[in-house]
């Protein structure tokens, strides 16, 4: 990207940042669930959605492979079994946990970006 | 490098209007970020009912829909809108195939442009379109 379309998506993600985060955080939620083997079927089909969502909107910010990581969780939530979760959500959820580390510290830089 | 496409330069009043079909707030607002910059107006909408009613009494120069709309199919958007009007439409999707893009051509969308997409491509598809050098819909970038 320009410089100043990048300015203009990173001013995006800083404008929408709770709204993602959100998002980001009910994908999550709905997997520690599904390891538990609590999760509800309407919890389930929200977070498909948002994890949907995530997988086709992240990527446009050039954080990390949102599109991966999001894919991977609707695929997960979609259809591994509870009995299977257990094995592939701890790692998932690690990578999660890291995207929105890394989201902050670009939505950071973008608050920085236009103070100066 | 190759230059950028752009518009001649136009006063505000004759800057094209596209309407953007899409319920995600986030995906909205970029669209409209990227579109305003490039001297585009963007007419927002968030659900089917009202991007038929606005493709009905705006003047537009493109249509954008995405496949998923809360309250209707996006195919079946785009095909009640090409009933009504000529202009481009154009058909978002994160599920973008081959199969797909037959379909979305079936109901009458000229492009079609996966998602994720980049700043560049969408900027480039939507001149593309409304410069009138539109791809047909099989051949358009489903892979961003």
């Amino acid at each position: 990207m320009d410089q100043k379309t990048t300015l203009l998506v990173r001013g995006v993600l800083e404008q929408h940042y709770d709204t993602i985060v959100s998002r980001i955080r009910s994908v999550d939620s709905a997997l520690r669930l599904l390891a538990d083997g609590a999760l509800d079927p309407a919890v389930r089909e929200n977070a498909l959605v948002e994890a949907h969502r995530l997988a086709g909107t992240l990527a446009i910010f050039e954080i990390g492979d949102a599109e991966a990581l999001f894919t991977s969780s609707e695929q997960v939530l979609q259809e591994v079994p509870q009995d299977e979760a257990g094995a592939r959500v701890p790692a998932l959820r690690g990578q999660i946990q890291t995207f929105l580390r890394q989201l902050s510290e670009a939505a950071g830089q973008s608050r920085d970006g236009e103070r100066t | 490098m190759r230059p950028r496409p752009t518009l001649p330069a136009r006063s505000r009043g004759d800057m094209p209007r596209i309407l953007v079909a899409d319920d995600d707030v986030v995906v909205q607002s970029l669209i409209d970020t990227i579109l305003v910059a490039e001297g585009f107006r963007v007419v927002p909408a968030a659900f089917g009912r009202d991007a038929l009613r606005l493709a009905q009494t705006s003047p537009l120069a493109l249509v954008i829909v995405d496949q998923r709309l809360p309250d209707v199919d996006g195919l079946d958007l785009a095909r009640r809108i090409r009933a009504l009007v000529s202009h481009p439409i154009l058909m978002l999707s994160a599920q973008m195939d081959e199969s797909l893009m037959r379909l979305a051509h079936e109901a009458g969308v000229t492009a079609c442009l996966g998602k994720p997409f980049r700043p560049a491509q969408l900027r480039q598809q939507v001149i593309a379109l409304i410069g009138g050098a539109a791809a047909p819909a099989g051949s358009s970038d489903a892979t961003p």
